[in-house]
């Protein structure tokens, strides 16, 4: 089954405790993030769905829809 | 015997004032401040204090982030006579309500910047608990002159530190001690009046505090103050390039951040001549992969400390390499002068290469912690060595290697949290049955990030959704009190955290169980699936 962009939300939702989340919310300056936050939910992503994100890509995911296209092809 | 040329920090910050006024005592985002301007401040907030009542050995918490007013505030109460009490700033009301409890503080000082309406709900807050909330601002710009005399034994802050177990404790460094450890570190670490600082590290804690504002103040050396919020590393390299910076100080993940999130061929960062690394555990690759992009050598050096020591116990002689011993450890040097180090076991001293708790003995040592006879007695030697807590060990040439920490606590970006204050916080939920916290690093350059097991009860683990809703509430709940969001909420079945035999958490065990994978194998994680 292909990935959404709701199963990313939800690990987003977990790790900021809000469920007020939009597709191009910026972490830090919409959502309130720490680049720790985006970290976490990185290392979420990779355990939850079992692929690898490398260091160099976080500074790239700036938004929830970053991150659901950096991964979807990956799944 | 060390030459202390000041004995209080009062008298030192009058000094610079009288003798270089218009010098810049510091810059904050680029603002300078001088002595003179910074003096005044100390006076107006200190000639305030005393108009609201504080007088000598009272004890005013500030919750004040890195910025110009943090000093007026901090020496200010030490002017007064009072004990300045700093804490971590984005910490919620209810934990800096708490502590100033702790502390039997009357008064708390919030950032002038804090909009009208929020400021205005603190002040009813701390109405409420018996507790005055003011800001520097507040202050008249006028002195009545009629201050204390302070003593180099008299109590000047009180640092709050979490430890293993209980309540937070309050370590209590006089002004003795704080110019002790400044001119210790000093020497040992061959700083000159030349010397040019840089830091992001808070003020309102012990490194930023004692080793980047106090040791420049006392030689009137350039420092530059930046904010903790490390979200834009190249800040911190634009300063250090542009400014000709000697001195940084920082923990391992600050560096490795360096090395990965930015194009090292944009920086010239030649001026360094230290770049502490300290308050996390060094790695050898840090140093390696740090000083290798930036074309640097031997400026990388360990260094060890704890707020009970005040701060610095020793550090690796700048401009040499360090030893890396076979497993990999690297040392953080020599002690200072006239700190003693010895490496005990069960009471007895244990020889060169033996593992063991390391004890220190200096004039720098806290004489223990505010208003806790228990941890203070656990705290000494009978020959009034300090138990650190810490495990490592001597070298036949005297040279120190930390192992690990003996207490049981997480250190998330280098600064110390206790389990215990997490797990109040979430067991705090009517569902919870126990919680536990741990540290769990996987590898990612951050380092340690809090992970919190919480058993719920059975009748709050309806459907899948309740599990979602209790999981945020957690996190939101952690959030507000702690001012940052745990790495990873688990809701767990009854009994799956495991205990000893009289109740006790064992995480050590529970932390194996999750590495290894044998919480989710046996079923024990309702919540989430990962």
């Amino acid at each position: 089954m292909p990935l959404t962009i709701e199963e990313i939300k939800r690990i987003i939702s977990l790790q900021l405790g809000s469920k007020d989340i939009g597709d191009e919310d910026r972490f830090l300056e919409d959502l309130d993030a720490e680049s720790v936050d985006v970290m976490n939910i990185v290392v979420a992503i990779e355990e939850k769905f079992q692929v690898e994100i490398k260091e160099s890509e976080i500074p790239n995911i700036l938004t929830p829809i970053d991150l659901f296209t950096l991964v979807k092809d990956r799944i | 015997m060390l030459t202390k040329n000041f004995k209080t920090l009062i008298e030192m910050l009058a000094f610079r004032a009288e003798n270089d006024p218009e010098k810049v005592a510091f810059t904050f985002l680029g603002e300078p401040c001088t002595y003179a301007a910074i003096w005044a401040e100390i006076n107006y907030f200190g000639d305030y204090l005393q108009e609201l009542g504080i007088s000598r050995g009272d004890r005013v918490v500030l919750a004040l982030p890195n910025s110009a007013e943090f000093f007026g505030a901090f020496y200010g109460a030490q002017r007064a006579g009072a004990i300045a009490v700093p804490l971590f700033p984005a910490s919620g009301p209810q934990r800096i309500f708490s502590v100033a409890k702790l502390c039997g503080a009357r008064i708390i000082v919030a950032p002038s910047s804090t909009p009208g309406d929020q400021l205005e709900q603190y002040k009813a807050m701390g109405v409420e608990q018996g507790l005055e909330v003011v800001t520097t601002s507040e202050s008249r710009q006028a002195v009545s002159l009629h201050f204390p005399e302070i003593n180099p034994e008299d109590i000047a802050f009180i640092q709050y530190t979490s430890g293993s177990t209980g309540n937070p404790k309050g370590v209590q460094l006089s002004h003795d001690n704080l110019i002790t450890n400044v001119v210790q570190m000093i020497i040992g670490m061959e700083i000159t009046k030349d010397e040019i600082f840089v830091s992001w590290l808070p003020v309102y804690h012990d490194m930023g505090l004692i080793l980047k504002t106090m040791v420049p103040f006392y030689l009137g050396a350039e420092v530059h103050l930046l904010e903790t919020n490390l979200r834009n590393i190249r800040t911190w390299l634009n300063v250090i390039q542009k400014q000709r910076v000697t001195f940084t100080a920082a923990p391992d993940f600050a560096y490795r951040l360096c090395v990965r999130h930015v194009d090292p061929g944009k920086y010239d960062l030649s001026s360094l001549r230290v770049a502490l690394n300290a308050a996390e555990p060094v790695r050898t690759e840090t140093i390696r992969e740090f000083e290798g992009a930036f074309g640097l050598k031997d400026v990388m050096v360990a260094g060890y400390g704890l707020a009970e020591a005040t701060v610095g116990v020793s550090m690796w002689k700048p401009g040499s390499t360090p030893r890396v011993d076979q497993r990999g450890f690297v040392s953080v040097g020599l002690p200072f002068p006239e700190v003693e180090v010895k490496i005990l076991e069960a009471g007895k001293e244990l020889a060169p290469g033996e593992v063991g708790e390391i004890a220190i003995r200096s004039t720098a040592n806290s004489k223990g912690y505010f208003d806790n006879p228990e941890e203070t007695a656990q705290l000494f030697t009978e020959d009034g060595f300090l138990l650190s807590g810490d495990l490592g060990y001597l070298d036949v040439d005297g040279h120190l290697y930390i192992i690990s920490r003996k207490k049981n606590i997480i250190k998330r970006a280098g600064e110390t949290i206790s389990p215990h204050e997490l797990e109040e916080i979430v067991d705090r939920h009517h569902a919870v049955r126990y919680s536990a916290a741990i540290g769990v690093d996987k590898g990612r350059i951050e380092g340690e990030q809090i992970y919190v097991f919480v058993e719920i009860r059975a009748a709050a683990a309806k459907s899948e959704d309740d599990l979602f809703e209790f999981a945020l509430s957690i996190v939101n709940s952690i959030h507000a009190d702690m001012g940052f969001r745990p790495g990873r909420v688990y809701l767990l079945k009854r009994k799956s955290i495991p205990l000893t035999h009289n109740g006790k958490i064992q995480h050590a065990r529970l932390k194996a169980q999750y590495l290894e994978g044998e919480l989710r194998t046996s079923g024990k994680i309702l919540f989430p699936e990962f």
